[in-house]
């Protein structure tokens, strides 16, 4: 991911053996091939998600046709109802993967947004330090102290629900951890003496922290996206059971999950099925997140 | 007469401890009120006891932290007066290398990349092929195989570390390095192979020596004239042979006579 540089081998190994290093990247990924927790989660995590994607594909069924004959059945494998159908007799499992694939994707970009941004805000914040710094900070708390929800509630009421709007709320939240974060571990990274040795090499502001701070915050960054990206499918959820979410016939596991509470006595089925795949999906991140942790070596950090 | 190359007047650094509003500041003295002259070709040492200012004096002359006050003059020009452009050429020709050997390496790059760092920065028009070859050529200067090109900082030795150090240090042929240290992380045998490379070293790049210590049977073997360092003050200073045959301030005395000496004199 960031920061793994192969120089020419060809020419470095000219009559000489082919001698290559093991980079922490190949040690951490040894660390946590070993961890049984964090293997099992990440299959489980690679299948919901493949499903997610192209299950779709393979089931007779459409995600927003309706079948008035059979509404509300249970699961049943020979109507190809795996899971059951719904109040307008659309089949739940074929709502779920596609409501996988919304949840999964709002989960990643948002995170992967607010990532960037955070890294960008932090690591500038943390190795500038100064005024700059408690300018930059102060903007956060400010943000981090806004009552966020009723905002972006205010503004999907006078925008409309949007799902581009849903992103941007959700981004524009996280950020603020992710940059907190980063600004301190570059706080601590800078005074590494190699920091130091690359400024005495005449090396730019910007490029140490493109080719040494950023790549040294990866590990705790990539723990830190197996845990925001839980929390981020939470938020989509919760802004789904409140009815901000995504709209019909669109789906996420946070609105399958809000309208199967509402009919849970009648049709267990509908809570429990998206509620047993967002709940393994979220504890496969958070396993993964802890292997990945102890993996990456702690002190390195 | 020999040509002087750096020329400090003066110089301090303090650093504020209490910040009470209404509290008089106080301030660590770190250094204060040191000047000294750095002349082409010589070996000058650094020397005193932990906390006495010397890798202050060394990032300051670098201009790696800002300095509280005082004077210093590179190649006969006021830094102050330095243009931007200037100071990224200094920077070519003044480098140093750290106390802490694996600190002072990114430990996600591979020692070759580490080494291959400054031509990227002032030979931008280099082939790879050409700054690859470089790379090879300086690493077998400093004694380290070929074969560790493709290593990570974790997989060598504290003395091959700052063998790569010293490498990426003279990649673009400086004419001052700046030694802080060097050896005191390392095991008393890998430090006499050390010194003696920097040795080597010194007359292959005709290099200008700062060479920072608190051992001073190592400043003893190398260094032409040393200067000796308390609490942010230079206490003493003169020729090498002289002040340890006749140390005048009881501090120098308490420090030659407390010190056993692990590496013959040259
Ligand atoms: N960032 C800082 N803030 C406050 N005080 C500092 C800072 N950096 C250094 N000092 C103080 O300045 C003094 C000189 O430190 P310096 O690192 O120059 O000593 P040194 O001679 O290199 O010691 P050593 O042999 O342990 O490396 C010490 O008393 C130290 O505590
Ligand atoms: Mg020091």
């Amino acid at each position: 991911m960031f920061g793994i540089r192969k120089y020419d081998n060809k020419m470095v190994n000219k009559g000489a053996s082919i001698v290559k290093g093991r980079s922490l990247w190949i040690d951490a990924r040894r660390r946590l091939f070993q961890n049984k927790a964090a293997v099992t989660a990440l299959f489980l995590l690679i299948v919901i998600s493949l499903l997610s994607i192209f299950g779709p594909f393979f089931l007779q069924h459409n995600f927003s046709d309706t079948d008035w004959g059979s509404i509300y059945q249970s699961p049943n494998l020979q109507t190809g109802h795996y899971l059951g159908t719904d109040g307008n007799g659309r089949d739940l499992l074929v709502r779920i993967l596609y409501g996988g694939r919304l949840s999964l994707s709002i989960g990643l970009i948002a995170t992967l947004v607010s990532v960037f941004i955070g890294v960008i805000y932090g690591t500038i914040a943390g190795y500038f330090g100064g005024k700059l710094d408690i300018f930059m900070m102060r903007v956060v708390e400010i943000l981090y102290a806004m009552p966020y929800l009723i905002f972006v509630i205010i503004l999907m009421v006078v925008f409309g629900r949007n799902i581009y709007f849903l992103f941007l709320a959700i981004g524009a939240v996280e950020w603020l951890t992710m940059a907190r974060i980063v600004r301190g571990q570059t706080i601590s990274l800078k005074e590494k003496e190699f920091i130091e040795t690359s400024k005495a090499l005449g090396q730019s502001d910007l490029l140490i922290i493109i080719k040494h701070i950023i790549p040294n915050l990866a590990g705790p960054i990539v723990v830190y996206i197996t845990l925001m990206v839980p929390s981020v499918i939470i938020l989509e959820s919760f802004l789904s059971f409140l009815g901000l979410g995504v709209q019909e016939p669109l789906t996420s596991w946070g609105v399958l999950i809000s309208e199967g509470s509402r009919e849970m006595e009648a049709a267990w089925w509908l809570l429990i099925f998206p509620g047993l795949f967002m709940v393994i999906t979220l504890a496969s991140l958070n396993f993964i997140g802890d292997g990945l942790r102890d993996a990456i070596d702690p002190k390195e950090y | 007469m020999k040509k002087e190359i750096l020329n400090v007047q003066n110089l301090k650094l303090h650093y504020p401890i209490s910040r009470g509003f209404f509290v008089k500041r106080n301030f660590i003295k770190a250094v204060d009120g040191v000047s000294f002259s750095l002349f082409v070709g010589e070996t000058l040492g650094i020397v005193g006891e932990s906390g006495s200012g010397k890798s202050s004096i060394c990032r300051l002359i670098l201009s790696l932290i800002p300095k509280t006050s005082g004077n210093i003059k590179w190649f006969g020009k006021d830094f102050n007066l330095y243009k931007k452009k200037e100071i990224k050429s200094f920077r070519k020709k003044v480098q140093i290398i750290f106390q802490d050997p694996y600190g002072s390496l990114d430990p996600r790059m591979t020692i070759g990349s580490i080494i291959k760092e400054p031509l990227g920065i002032f030979n931008k028009n280099l082939s790879k092929n050409e700054s690859t070859e470089r790379v090879i050529a300086l690493m077998s200067d400093v004694g380290l195989s070929s074969d560790l090109y493709n290593r990570y900082p974790h997989e060598i030795s504290g003395g091959q570390c700052q063998r790569v150090g010293i490498a990426r240090a003279l990649i673009n042929k400086p004419s001052v390095l700046v030694c802080d240290e060097p050896v005191s992380a390392l095991d008393l045998s890998i430090q006499a192979q050390i010194l003696d490379l920097l040795d080597v070293l010194k007359h292959k790049y005709n290099l200008t020596l700062i060479f920072v210590s608190h051992d001073l049977s190592v400043v003893k073997a190398i260094c032409d004239n040393v200067i000796v360092l308390k609490s942010g003050k230079i206490i003493e200073n003169g020729i090498t042979s002289d002040l340890f045959k006749n140390p005048k301030d009881p501090y120098t005395k308490k420090l030659i006579s407390s010190v056993p000496s692990p590496i013959p004199a040259r």
